[in-house]
């Protein structure tokens, strides 16, 4: 019932924003990296949301947040998301439906590129976190 | 005329520079260079122009960087490109503000609006603004408040007040030869961090250090706790030689890293290394370490929603028994902590009511009575992991796996634990080590009862100096009081030790000490029988062990139990 009712008010605060968008699309997608949607994923976020003409916009429906610009790594941070958050994401466009896929399939992913340690033996060595 | 100023010793080394000063205010509106703004097209070029610059800047920062590094200055980047902070700062400059009053309000604004976010990660992130609008303003003519971190000049003695972890991480060894704080105390995570990166660091120096002239010649010596200003000819060629012969001693220490460590007498002293994160265990392998004496699973649990699965501890525990064997000779040994959270490291997943003392609330093994299926689960992740990949293969021995309970303050807990996991043993399941942490003086004090019910014990030495001495080491006044060379705390590391051998169960010390090599024949004489030490510190850990015979280790130790106070020990060590 919550999701509907955030998701009602999503597309509204987008219909308002962009009037005369007819095509859109509107998904539920789950945070699936261990760490959130944290400021690496936030940046990536935003490059793949540059790629499409559509407005896209997203909300956090585990937590009370704004409906923000999905362009905005700035915006992005205020959805607080964590692992296992749901974030409803709605774009408008003619690309509408490959911009929500790129999306998902980034925020679905459990991992970044960088995460696995072999790429990176440089960093982090040492006792850097109190027992 | 040299000025020598003593403090307290928090990462050894000798570091000879100049002294760059490093205040930690934020953005102030001083800095601002508040000019009479002209007209608003050319105000908003300027502010193009500066940006321009900061994206170059952050770009060169990034390049040669690790990859995680770069990330983050690649995030820097999409902030500082972030059409939200554009667009308000344009229409500040359209209201008549100069470029640099514009981006000095909008920075705070954001910042401020972060900062106020519930998510303590998310709130964090204005820090990371902050950074951005520091580096703009000072291309649109503020003058630069205070050093750069990360843009050091080559011989630079940093001095400051405190340094928090985080500006201690962006520290470039080979830059930065020394630290100097006039605050803080030696056991405080800055330290830890300092001491891993291999830069001296000296605290509890006091106001005046502040007042020094930037750039001036100074001495950083960790390892005598001094901190030496202007020096003169005598005393600068005492410390070239001292840090001579300190390179010559890790070269050598390196050259042995991979061989195992026996005493003069022939005793052999495993040692292992501690790791928090999976870089670390990564780390251990090339550094000589005989396995993981110490992992600390916090890192798995930290900052999310949800805990982790059991097929995510089994994927993780695999891979490091995986890189574990895969290095010459094979690793032995992975210990692996059960998670050690609560109090001060609450859960975002099992919220709990807030604690008047946090140190003395549910944390440890008590909070995982209080839950136990995160213990169950982990037990169990482990097993999988040991039943899969830990097994005798190519002729290499089979991998010891060990679980490790924090915190255990009686026996009771460690019952109640082994019956919480009886029912785990299936027969395709292995049987894993159960060990107890000794921290709290408690455990300390009845090792005998325990070892009816653990199979090995593990000292931490920080947190049984807090208990014992009842000082929080973070405690900017008290917190040199938790020193864990006293003798109340070593006494009680030798009892713990004493009672363990005789019911033949091993003991292993991780605690922060184990990293220290002056006091490593100490700790052999105590009894201690295996070192678990942070990865950097393993061959100079090791080179420590071969310098006496366990008889020496013996004797020393029965000097240091009869010395009425730590710096009495200290002394005795060097």
């Amino acid at each position: 019932m919550i999701a509907l009712r955030c998701n009602d008010l999503c597309v509204r605060a987008v219909m308002e924003r962009y009037p005369g968008l007819e095509e859109g699309e509107t998904a539920v997608i789950t945070i699936n990296h261990p760490l959130g949607l944290h400021l690496r994923i936030g940046k990536e976020v935003v490059q793949v949301a540059g790629r499409f003409q559509a407005t896209l916009t997203a909300q956090n429906l585990t937590r009370p947040s704004p409906v923000v610009d999905a362009r905005s790594i700035l915006q992005l941070m205020q959805l607080q998301a964590r692992h296992g958050h749901a974030i409803q994401v709605v774009a408008l466009g003619p690309d509408a439906h490959s911009a929500v896929d790129a999306l998902r399939q980034l925020l679905e992913s459990p991992a970044l590129p960088l995460d696995t340690p072999a790429t990176n033996p440089s960093a982090g060595a040492g006792d850097a976190r109190p027992s | 005329m040299s000025i020598t100023l003593s403090g307290h010793a928090a990462a050894p080394g000798v570091g000879i520079g100049t002294a760059v000063l490093y205040r930690t205010d934020r953005l102030t509106f001083e800095q601002a260079a508040v000019t009479a703004p002209l007209d608003a097209a050319l105000e908003w070029e300027r502010y193009c122009a500066a940006q321009r610059l900061v994206d170059d800047e952050l770009a060169r920062l990034a390049h040669g960087k690790p990859a995680l590094v770069a990330e983050l200055y690649a995030a820097h980047r999409a902030i500082l490109q972030d059409q939200t902070l554009a667009t308000s700062i344009h229409s500040a400059i359209d209201e008549g503000s100069s470029a640099a009053a514009a981006t000095f309000q909008v920075v705070s604004d954001v910042a401020h609006a972060m900062g106020a976010l519930d998510d303590s990660y998310f709130a964090g992130r204005s820090a990371d603004v902050l950074d951005i609008g520091q580096r703009l303003l000072v291309h649109l003519g503020a003058a630069p408040g205070r050093a750069r971190l990360d843009m050091l000049p080559a011989d630079t003695i940093l001095i400051a007040d405190d340094l928090s972890p985080s500006d201690v991480v962006q520290l470039e060894p080979g830059k930065v030869l020394g630290i100097a704080l006039a605050g803080g105390t030696p056991t405080a995570h800055s330290a830890i961090l300092a001491r891993s990166l291999g830069i001296p660091l000296v605290c509890g120096l006091g106001a005046r250090v502040l007042t020094i002239a930037p750039r001036s010649p100074c001495i950083v010596d960790g390892d005598r706790a001094t901190f030496v200003l202007e020096p003169d000819a005598i005393t600068l060629r005492r410390a070239r030689a001292a840090q001579q012969s300190l390179v010559e001693e890790r070269a050598q220490a390196a050259r042995h890293a991979h061989l195992r460590a026996t005493t003069r007498d022939g005793v052999y002293v495993p040692v292992l290394a501690n790791a928090n994160s999976p870089e670390d265990v990564f780390a251990a392998a090339a550094a000589g370490a005989e396995g993981i004496g110490l992992l600390r699973t916090e890192f798995l649990f930290q900052e999310r929603a949800l805990p982790p699965s059991l097929d995510e501890q089994v994927d993780t525990y695999s891979r490091f028994i995986r890189q574990l064997r895969e290095q010459e000779g094979g690793a032995m040994q992975l210990t692996v902590r059960a998670l050690d959270a609560g109090g001060d490291k609450p859960l975002r997943f099992f919220p709990h009511p807030p604690e008047d003392n946090p140190f003395l609330g549910l944390r440890g093994v008590r909070l995982l009575l209080d839950e136990p299926e995160i213990l169950r689960t982990q037990y169990r992740a482990l097993q999988i992991a040991v039943r899969d990949h830990g097994g005798a293969q190519w002729g290499a021995a089979a991998l010891e796996a060990r679980f490790l309970l924090p915190m255990v303050t009686t026996v009771e807990e460690v019952r109640f634990v082994r019956l919480l996991l009886a029912n785990l043993h299936e027969a395709d399941m292995p049987r894993i080590k159960l060990g107890v942490m000794v921290e709290v003086p408690s455990a300390a004090l009845i090792t005998q009862q325990l070892t009816s019910y653990a199979d090995f014990f593990s000292i931490g030495t920080n947190d049984l100096a807090q208990y014992t001495l009842a000082s929080d080491r973070t405690h900017r006044q008290v917190g040199v009081l938790a020193d864990p060379l006293h003798p109340a705390v070593l006494r009680l590391i030798e009892m713990t030790c004493r009672a363990a051998r005789a019911a033949r169960k091993p003991v292993t010390l991780c605690g922060e000490l184990a990293g220290d090599p002056s006091a490593t024949r100490l700790l052999l004489g105590l009894g201690v029988q295996e070192l678990s030490v942070p990865v950097p510190a393993v061959a100079l850990i090791k080179a420590a062990v071969r310098r006496g015979t366990l008889e020496e280790c013996t004797l020393l130790a029965a000097e240091a139990l009869t010395c009425p106070d730590a710096a009495a020990v200290r002394v005795l060590l060097q």
